[in-house]
């Protein structure tokens, strides 16, 4: 497959930065490199983002004050949909990531890239390490729409990208629109080769009702491995974690040990992923639930107030540090309930945020089933 | 002369009672009401606020009025109606028993685990004031996803008329079966406007009461506030809202933030740190917070730019914006109220909704947005006039 994001509108210092950054992405983890970066990168930021810079004002931190990846004052996630968060001209935005929910203000979330190099080299680094680490490639199945389908999504232009660089000719996408091309699909699950199948979680229940409902079940070959990430909201009804993963095996034949969940936003170039695969690959001990994030990302869990960090293992709001995010805003305070675990994170749920709202709350009697 | 059967004097009689115990502030009703509401959502004052607010615009008259303009209306037999009830505002559980009296509908009232009271006071008040109304409502609970529960009094209804989130509303309306007539209220905001000859403290006065009655949690709190003039205006509108709601924590005290809120507060603030507008130079803030309550602040002022409202929804946060004319209309969506200080000039208009009148329910001057000149539901509702069929 081919999928060849060149437009490229950076300039010398944004190069410059990319490429120092894209070293240290593909080098050995260094606590000393990564802290200089980081300096070297708010420093960037504050200088060029100017609704970032108005931020960093108000909090009192400018770069003279910033010795480390911990002092750049993490911006709410939310905030990607009040301004526009660049460190370049919107003439120079060359790919607009759109995220599907929408803020206060009405407006959805937005993240623009001058250029799709470090990006991409961030994502494919990282799902080498913890969904391929026995393998150059593989056949991919996606229950998503490609990129030049859903040219606004960061799912899609990761999952083409994926395709481009670790899978076999035979790959392929399988979601049009909402719905899943089962005779295609169908054919596909028949593989006699060990293959990939990623998706979001509402195509996946959507696949296993149609099997249920015709009867069918298909056995992945060995080695065969489940990526799923998050994505019910407004698409299909929810099921439990647990219950898609015994579906994974009861449909797909893949065991619970080579399912992981991804979890990234459209605010991140950086996804995490549960580190069973990678474990189980490396006969360590297999943690479950335990996402793990690239040596170029740092994450810790503060209080949801005070935004201070909390003591390991204490659940609150998950912050994080992404190099990745050269063109935007490294450092991001997200709207997800975290704790910290086994060197790791575990994902518990999303911050209840604001109470419900509007006279219309209340049916919440009926909510439990609709919202969670 | 009858309506459902039932005499219309005699509905009529009834339905002005039941008004006039509500709007009796040493009635039994309105005593039971203070004792067992307050403790939760909302403060004593705060709650006499809002069951004043609730029928200030109806008295018997007005009740018998209406009563008579529903004859106009044929019904075939008295509808059985199922209200689904919002938990953060007093009004609806009041308006729809209102509305079902009015006429002659049976009515199962739906009430919410953060709002049960009033529903239930209301049954064994219309009990108490026996026929044609006693025996007609029946308050419910149940527990959130019971969809069994929701069938049950689904097929005991005719009509079902629901309060809720857009997605919630499409929820029910999908699990109905066919041919149920349904009316849904989603989520609706209101908007504040101070004109150019308004007075920045009273108009800063006004827009405090409304802010504080129901925390912004009500569709007729004003989230946005626009002031007409350049930014500094709208600063100094800011400064003069955040001394009126000082003053007006006194008279409407807040009940304590819950944990949730504290957060949500917090996350609203670092926002505002990037959607504010640049520190004045001559020294008004953008930013503004009244004391601590709870880990949350008592009351939130942010000054932005001027664009579409921003809807927080909650804990007497309030956006002030600038309005300047001969730019975009700032309003895209439809709003329920809009509060106007001072003279509501068409130019004003023209700022917030260009041409498009359908955007603006009502207007009403700021100060009294929390006092609804019309029911919601309103009668037509219960009378198959408005609602589809699913």
């Amino acid at each position: 497959m081919t999928f060849a994001p060149t437009a490229d509108h950076r300039d010398e210092i944004a190069r410059s930065l990319d490429e120092r950054i894209a070293r240290y992405m593909t080098g050995a983890p260094d606590d000393d490199e990564f802290e200089r970066v980081a300096r070297k990168l708010f420093a960037y930021q504050y200088e060029r983002n100017a609704p970032y810079r108005a931020f960093c004002d108000r909090m009192g931190r400018r770069p003279g004050d910033v010795a480390g990846w911990r002092d750049a004052p993490p911006i709410s996630a939310a905030s990607f949909g009040e301004a526009r968060l660049a460190c370049f001209p919107a003439e120079r935005s060359a790919f607009a990531f759109v995220s599907s929910g929408t803020t206060s203000s009405g407006r959805a979330s937005r993240h623009e890239l001058d250029a799709a190099a470090l990006y991409t080299t961030s994502l494919e680094t990282h799902y080498r390490t913890m969904v391929l680490p026995d393998a150059a490639g593989m056949r991919h199945i996606f229950l998503a729409p490609p990129f030049q389908e859903a040219p606004h999504s960061s799912l899609s232009f990761m999952l083409s990208a994926l395709a481009a660089r670790f899978g076999s000719r035979e790959s392929g996408f399988f979601l049009r629109g909402d719905s899943l091309e089962m005779a295609d699909l169908a054919r596909a699950l028949r593989s006699v080769e060990p293959c990939v199948v990623f998706g979001t979680a509402f195509a996946f229940v959507h696949l296993f009702d149609r099997c249920r409902m015709e009867g069918k079940r298909y056995r992945l070959p060995q080695g065969s491995r489940i990526v799923e990430t998050g994505g019910f909201k407004g698409k299909s009804r929810e099921v439990e974690r647990d219950v898609l993963y015994g579906w994974f095996e009861e449909y797909l034949g893949v065991p619970r040990s080579f399912c992981v969940s991804e979890y990234g936003m459209c605010e991140l170039g950086s996804q995490w992923y549960d580190a069973n695969i990678a474990d189980e690959v490396a006969g360590n001990y297999r943690r479950e639930h335990v996402k793990v994030g690239p040596h170029w990302t740092r994450a810790i869990i503060v209080d949801p107030v005070t935004a201070e960090e909390l003591p390991a293992g204490a659940p609150g709001l998950l912050r994080v540090y992404d190099l990745s995010n050269r063109g935007s805003v490294a450092s991001i305070l997200t709207g997800d309930l975290a704790r910290t675990r086994d060197g790791g994170i575990e994902i518990i749920g999303r911050n209840p945020g604001a109470p419900p709202k509007g006279c219309s709350i209340a049916a919440d009697a009926i909510l439990s089933v609709t919202d969670s | 002369m009858t309506s459902g059967g039932v005499a219309v004097d005699s509905l009529a009689a009834a339905s002005s009672r039941f008004v006039d115990e509500w709007r009796d502030a040493g009635s039994a009703v309105r005593r039971e009401a203070r004792a067992r509401l307050s403790g939760g959502l909302w403060s004593e004052p705060v709650i006499e606020q809002a069951l004043d607010n609730a029928f200030h615009a109806w008295d018997g008259a007005r009740v018998r009025e209406t009563v008579q303009d529903l004859r106009a209306h044929s019904f075939p037999h008295p509808l059985r109606a199922l209200v689904i009830l919002p938990g953060n505002v007093i009004g609806p559980a009041l308006h729809a028993a209102l509305s079902a009296a009015m006429t002659g509908t049976r009515v199962l009232l739906k009430a919410a685990s953060t709002e049960s009271v009033l529903a239930d006071i209301v049954e064994r008040q219309w009990n108490v004031i026996g026929a044609p109304l006693a025996g007609t409502l029946q308050a419910l609970s149940w527990k959130g996803g019971d969809v069994d529960a929701e069938a049950r009094a689904v097929s005991e209804a005719d009509i079902v008329i629901a309060f809720g989130s857009d997605a919630t509303l499409e929820a029910v309306r999908s699990r109905l079966p066919s041919g149920k007539r349904f009316k849904g209220h989603g989520t609706l905001y209101s908007a504040g406007v101070v004109s150019p000859n308004a007075d920045l403290t009273t108009a800063a006065e006004g827009a405090a009461l409304d802010v504080c009655v129901f925390d912004q949690a009500g569709c007729m709190s004003p989230q946005t506030i626009y002031v007409v003039g350049d930014a500094s205006r709208a600063l100094r509108f800011a400064a003069a809202l955040d001394a009126a709601m000082e003053q007006a924590r006194l008279r409407l005290p807040r009940t304590a933030a819950s944990p949730e809120e504290a957060a949500a507060s917090a996350d609203v603030l670092r926002r505002a740190y990037v959607t504010a507008l640049p520190a004045a130079t001559h020294g008004l803030a953008a930013i503004l917070s009244g004391p601590d309550n709870n880990g949350a602040p008592d009351h939130l002022i942010v000054v932005e730019p001027q664009g579409p409202p921003t809807n927080h929804g909650f804990g007497r946060i309030a956006v002030v914006k600038p309005l300047e004319f001969g730019r975009e209309p700032v309003l895209t969506k439809p709003i329920e109220r809009l509060g106007v200080a001072g003279t509501a000039a068409d130019e004003i208009a023209r700022a917030l909704w260009g041409d498009r009148d359908e955007l603006v329910g009502t207007c009403v001057t700021l100060g009294t947005m929390q006092q609804p000149a019309a029911l919601k539901p309103d009668p037509l509702e219960f009378t198959a006039v408005r609602s589809d069929v699913v």
